[in-house]
């Protein structure tokens, strides 16, 4: 889950259906249909059909089940991710860290590579069938009401529980963070002092506390089940807004592209405006709207920061033909390829994004307060930018510069991130206090802003590295098979382990897990940024309200 | 606290309990199996337009679905269908000028001796007001003949045949020439040729009336009218096909199917300008009258016992469903709104990615099907096919080409061949320098290798047919398969006067073998083929200069202006023994569709023949002369036939059945049951089992 402003702007829901009649729109001119054909779009009419099916018609129930899915997932994901975290502290004993750990390493694995070990264990091992994938409708003789409502749930079920499972993986993570913050206060000190029980305190008193921010942590998973759902679909057969994507992309429709786009920005909406309603049931808690500043990985910082720094040298291998490379080649064997070139990819767009973010946030930092606030990046990061990220991709496909793609999109919230970052350090205490003893202004810069922002940076950066590997692996996931027998990257390897993944999963899983390294890059980001955090004053005393990282600590 | 924990709880838990319970109904749904095929379908749904089915999968569940007047059965005989039986006969009608005229002459008639009525096949003279109706039960001898002499002294008045071409639609115009023309009577028949043009039968003041006709469009300048006068006749001949339709028959909703469905289903057909195959033969439909609920009397504009094959496999739909649905040039209605059907099986479920047929609930009960149940999963990637092979949940698929090879390796897999639909041909121009003698043309059908362009283009997925008909009809020929002889070849040209240089480039004095091969622009296949020609007949000397035109000017520029000298041409067969258009020699200036300049009074005679046998049983003797004729002409150059190919799980098929049977094969093939042999030659009927009109035995059709 990529990090998100903590502050939603105005009006979302109108915003987000305007940036998805934006992005369709752009999508059109893009590829130079002229301005008069708009309106028609915009109403549905346009024709996306060979057989003259409108947008409209084919979005009908299309979009329905889309939503349908992602809510339910999500549904399934938080309760499944809160009783795992639930019972992880309950248990104690390392348990939070493990799952929390877990629920990175689930995260980060493409959910393609999920569907289709899905599918290979459903039916090659247990010998199920996928409803969506291969409907049955029995003769009405033999048809009663069990068997058709058990096809039915199964039918519904089966691409449920495979996008939960990604998002189950990053509530898990998230939950277990926002725990460990909401118990760092001396609440749960008193609490327990009190002869209060663990169970009375998780559920009396910590999740009461942690639910707004929850609420707002539910809301960034439904977004990015959308982009999910569409490789889910895909894989799964099930007839719905995502499918329909997933098929404009492979035969470069603009039509059925720029129309899945503007879909994306009205289902989004939808979901904002549930999510608003959800939010309506929570009372604000001061103060507990933020991550907290250190978490349960605290404790093994030295750990975290190797693997970090492990990460670092794959990126590092990346870049030539080292002794490195070839210990990777023992390690790895036939994914090293894909691996470097999925690496290579990903820190060009790391580059580009940091690039780009830290201008953007720059300015919105300096020149921000000038200027009227539109809160469009605000809006942009609070939107599906896994989908408007493949429809971009899906119509540069024959670009060589399609790499940046994902890193732009990226940076355009990362801005909103560092910009606000920047500010807050700007306006904090200790730059008004060093520049209160005299100070210069260079110097109360480089003392008190600078180091804690390069810090900030290189945790966004590595958030948003773990972000672009999986995002790389899905997009690639959707190409179609090159003309060598060798994948030539993860996502290409995961999509041609399909043909097998009835009798071999291995080959399916191995890439999958490699892709999974993602959550090296996030352990570092949190290392490095809890490294930031805890500040000490001159007397040696611990600061407890240093500023906190405004970001969700999650993998994507 | 409780209601939160529940809730974190509750909901995993109970979702992974409806899962599991779920997943066993799911698997308890497919346990039993027996009677029911999945097939696994790689493109869009099925359309399922009746009459132009988008695919041969297309084709074969319209099949199931719809059912027509005839069909065709497995000995490629015509098997009736909806229909009983039919009968050709005629009609000879004359006009008088007045109506005392017309009851004499059909009274005069009345008085002959029956034996002169027998000899002439008159079955009966009926005056209608001054014009005279009389019924030939033959379409052949000199009854008609006969009895317009017999008549002729009472002057019947001479008709003439009007043809008018409009720029814009004709029928309005018609209709309100009619409404006011102070001559309309004169008018006795009328035929649309089309949207646009109409062909008059006029008798009486034939001056007059054209005169008014005339002024009457002349007025109309933006119509552009072209008038004119085809022919005067003493008495008009109109072949008349009489069907009588099985009593009984019952659409799946329940109605009975009667005479006035077929008459709407052919007026809804004629109205979109949909590519029907024989629609030429429906347009030749005068008119169509309804007699009870079952007799069908339809009346031919022209001469042609082809005409009969309008009505092989052309589905018929209930009147009832073709009134409330307006048709629409795509055909969207259809799936929309599928019609019910006549035929065997009946649509149960139709959504975006599946389609299920059942055996109609009047046949449920019947005997005779190896299937009773088909799924169609449409939008099926080769992924899903290997899934539903796998959990035994799919029984048949359409596999790609480079998969077949693979395929037929695989164990308890059949691969089926469909029956060909359309051929790729070599069309050669008679008359180009080159090309003229016939030796050359022969010459280069001995050097083409057609094998080995199917098996390296077409990955084997192709057949040789070397007839002028569709393979498998009762009247088209089985030929040996073809030779490549390059001696044979070689010998040839040689005879011919052409001798290959030292370059192997074959020339004669002042000219080189030389010539252009077209092709279609923008159809990879069939460039690769004219390649792949060129290179073989380069092998015997001859220069060929490839050339893609766009199909637009390949047709209406190029061959219609007969300047080629050979050409690629894909044909769809169709269900028809007449080969006029395409032979004649009244065909071969511009305009007509026979391309290739045959002109040879002999095989003229043998087309019209051919044309003019309304007798199906001699229809092959005749066939075969004219096909004998022809192709010792080599006009064309039958290159293969498609062949699309389906892998079928061994046990989904009946018992006996080989894995590698090379004969053409049908959904019907599989969901009708076969004797133990395996055998689905002429001793099946390709009609349900269950029928209740009595089997005739093989080749005792009804004509």
């Amino acid at each position: 889950m990529l990090p998100k402003p903590e502050t939603l702007p105005t009006l979302l829901p109108l915003r987000l259906v305007l940036l998805g009649a934006f992005a369709g729109c752009a999508a059109l001119a893009s590829q130079h249909v002229p301005s008069a054909e708009w309106p028609r779009f915009l109403a549905g009419l346009t024709v996306v059909g060979a057989d003259g099916t409108t947008l409209a018609t084919a979005m009908g129930a299309r979009v329905s089940a889309t939503i349908l899915l992602v809510a339910g997932s999500v549904l399934l994901a938080v309760t499944t991710g809160a009783a795992v975290a639930f019972t992880a502290l309950r248990v104690g004993f390392g348990m939070p860290w493990l799952a929390g750990f877990l629920g990175r390493l689930l995260a980060a694995v493409p959910v393609i590579a999920i569907a289709l070990a899905g599918v290979g264990w459903i039916v090659g091992r247990n010998g199920l069938s996928v409803e969506s994938l291969l409907p049955y409708h029995p003769a009405p003789a033999r048809d009663y009401w069990e068997l058709a409502a058990g096809r039915s749930l199964w039918w519904w079920l089966v691409p449920c529980w495979t996008l939960a499972l990604p998002l189950t993986g990053a509530f898990i993570s998230s939950t277990l963070d926002r725990i460990h913050s909401a118990r760092q206060g001396d609440l749960r000190v008193g609490l327990r002092a009190r002869g209060l029980q663990r169970g009375v305190i998780h559920y009396r008193h910590t999740l009461p506390l942690i639910w707004p921010a929850l609420i707002a942590d539910i809301g960034h998973l439904g977004l990015l089940a959308f982009g999910y759902v569409v490789f889910v679909e895909e894989a799964l057969g099930v007839q719905g807004w995502g499918a329909f994507f997933a098929s404009a992309m492979k035969a470069g429709d603009v039509r059925g592209i720029a129309g899945a786009l503007y879909f994306a920005g009205w289902m989004s909406a939808a979901w904002c405006l549930l999510i608003g309603l959800v939010r309506l049931t929570a009372r604000p808690v001061s103060g507990l709207h933020r991550r907290g500043k250190a978490s349960a990985l605290d404790s093994v910082k030295p750990l975290l920061t190797a693997v970090g720094l492990g990460g670092l040298a794959l990126v590092c291998c990346a870049f030539g033909e080292t002794s490195g490379s070839t210990g990777l080649a023992a390690l790895l064997g036939r994914q090293v390829s894909p691996l470097v070139h999925d690496l290579r990819g990903v820190a060009s767009a790391c580059a580009v994004a940091l690039m780009l973010a830290g201008v953007l946030g720059g300015f919105c930092a300096i020149a921000g307060p000038r200027l009227p606030r539109f809160r469009i990046l605000e809006t942009v990061s609070w939107s599906p930018v896994l989908v408007w990220t493949l429809g971009v991709v899906a119509l540069l496909r024959d670009s060589d510069f399609v790499w940046v793609v994902p890193g732009v999109f990226i940076a355009l919230g990362g801005s909103v991130e560092l910009g606000g970052r920047w500010r807050e350090l700007r306006s904090g205490r200790a730059l008004e206090g060093s520049r209160a003893v005299g100070t210069s202004a260079p110097r109360a810069w480089r003392m008190h802003v600078l180091p804690e922002l390069l810090r900030h940076m290189l945790a966004w950066i590595l958030e948003s590295g773990a972000t672009l590997l999986v995002w790389v692996a899905l997009i690639d996931s959707l190409k179609p098979p090159g003309t060598t027998r060798t994948a030539e990257s993860l996502g290409m390897a995961i999509t041609a382990a399909k043909e097998t993944v009835l009798t071999d999963l291995p080959p399916l899983i191995v890439p999958a897990l490699v892709v999974a390294i993602s959550p090296c890059f996030s352990i570092s980001s949190a290392a490095s940024s809890a490294t930031a955090r805890p500040r000490i004053d001159r007397n040696g005393t611990r600061i407890e309200n240093a500023p906190a990282p405004s970001h969700p600590r999650l993998v994507h | 606290m409780n209601l939160a924990r529940a809730f974190i709880f509750g909901i995993p838990l109970a979702a992974a309990s409806l899962t599991w319970w779920s997943a066993q109904q799911a698997r308890a749904s497919r346990t039993s199996r027996e009677g029911e095929i999945v097939a696994m379908l790689p493109g869009a749904p099925p359309a399922l337009n009746p009459f132009v089915p988008a695919t041969e999968v297309d084709r074969q569940i319209v099949d199931l679905v719809h059912e027509p007047l005839i069909r065709i059965g497995a000995d490629g005989k015509l098997k009736p269908a909806l229909a009983e039986r039919w009968e050709w006969s005629q009609t000879i009608t004359c006009w008088f000028l007045k109506a005392e005229q017309a009851t004499k002459a059909a009274d005069q008639l009345k008085a002959l001796s029956s034996q002169r009525w027998i000899e002439w096949s008159l079955e009966s003279a009926t005056a209608d007001h001054t014009s005279l109706v009389m019924r030939f039960s033959k379409m052949n001898g000199a009854g008609p003949d006969e009895v317009v002499r017999e008549i002729a002294a009472l002057d019947p008045l001479p008709a003439e045949v009007i043809r008018i071409d409009l720029n814009e639609q004709a029928r309005p115009y018609h209709e309100h020439f009619m409404a006011n023309a102070v001559e309309a009577a004169q008018m006795k028949r009328v035929w649309f040729d089309g949207a646009t043009a109409l062909e008059i039968v006029a008798a009486g003041n034939v001056p007059k009336f054209l005169e008014e006709l005339t002024n009457y469009y002349n007025a109309k300048k933006s119509l552009h009218p072209r008038i004119g006068t085809k022919a005067r006749i003493t008495a008009l001949r109109e072949p008349v096909l009489e069907i009588i339709l099985q009593e009984g028959r019952r659409w799946h909703d329940g109605r009975p199917v009667t005479n006035e469905d077929v008459r709407a289903t052919h007026a809804y057909v004629m109205s979109q300008p949909w590519p029907v195959a024989n629609r030429d033969a429906l347009r030749e439909v005068m008119s169509i009258e309804t007699v009870g609920s079952t007799k069908l009397r339809v009346l031919y504009r022209r001469e042609s016992g082809a005409a009969l094959c309008g009505w092989v496999h052309f589905p018929i739909l209930p009147a009832g469903w073709l009134k409330a649905h307006p048709p629409d040039a795509e055909g969207r209605v259809f799936t929309e709104r599928p019609p019910p059907g006549a035929g065997l099986f009946t649509i149960t479920h139709r959504d975006l990615s599946s389609l299920a047929l059942a055996l109609a609930r009047t046949d449920a009960a019947r005997a005779g099907f190896h299937v009773r149940r088909a799924t169609f999963v449409s939008g099926a990637s080769p992924f899903q096919t290997k899934l539903g092979f796998a959990t035994g949940a799919a029984d048949m698929f359409w596999p790609d080409n480079h998969e077949i090879a693979t395929l037929l390796k695989g164990r308890g897999l059949a691969i089926r061949g469909m029956p060909p639909r359309s051929r790729l041909l070599v069309l050669w121009n008679t008359r180009s320098p080159v090309l003229s003698d016939v030796r050359v043309r022969e010459a280069l059908s001995l050097a083409t290798d057609r094998q080995a362009l199917i098996d390296e283009l077409l990955n084997g997925r192709g057949r040789i047919e070397d007839g002028l008909f569709q393979p498998g009809l009762w009247f088209a020929q089985t030929f040996a398969p073809p030779r490549f002889d390059a001696t044979a070849a070689y010998d040839a040209l040689t005879k011919a006067g052409w001798i290959r240089d030292v370059e192997g480039v074959a020339k004669r004095p002042g000219q080189q073998f030389a010539f252009e091969l077209l092709t279609t622009a923008g159809n990879p296949q069939r460039q690769q083929v004219a390649e792949a020609l060129a290179a073989q007949w380069r092998e015997l000397g001859a220069q060929v200069k490839v050339t893609a035109v766009p199909w637009d000017d390949l047709i209406n520029k190029r061959l219609a202006g007969r300047k080629f000298d050979a050409a690629i041409l894909g044909i769809d067969f169709e269900t028809t023994w007449d080969q006029f258009p395409f032979w004649h020699s009244s065909q071969a200036s511009a305009g007509g569709l026979n391309f290739s300049g045959v002109a040879d009074r002999q095989i003229d005679l043998l087309l019209e023949r051919l044309r003019a046998e309304f007798d199906t049983d001699q229809v092959s003797a005749r066939a075969k002369d004219l096909e004998d004729a022809l192709l010792a002409q080599h006009p064309m150059l039958p290159l293969f036939t498609d062949m699309t190919q389906v892998a079928v799980r061994l046990s989904a098929l009946q018992k006996g059945a080989q894995a590698d049977d090379a004969r053409p094969w049908t959904l019907r093939d599989l969901v009708l049951n076969h004797p133990d042999n395996g055998a689905r030659a002429a001793s099946l009927l390709m009609r349900a089992p269950e029928d209740s009109a009595p089997m005739r035995p093989a080749g005792d059709n009804p004509k």
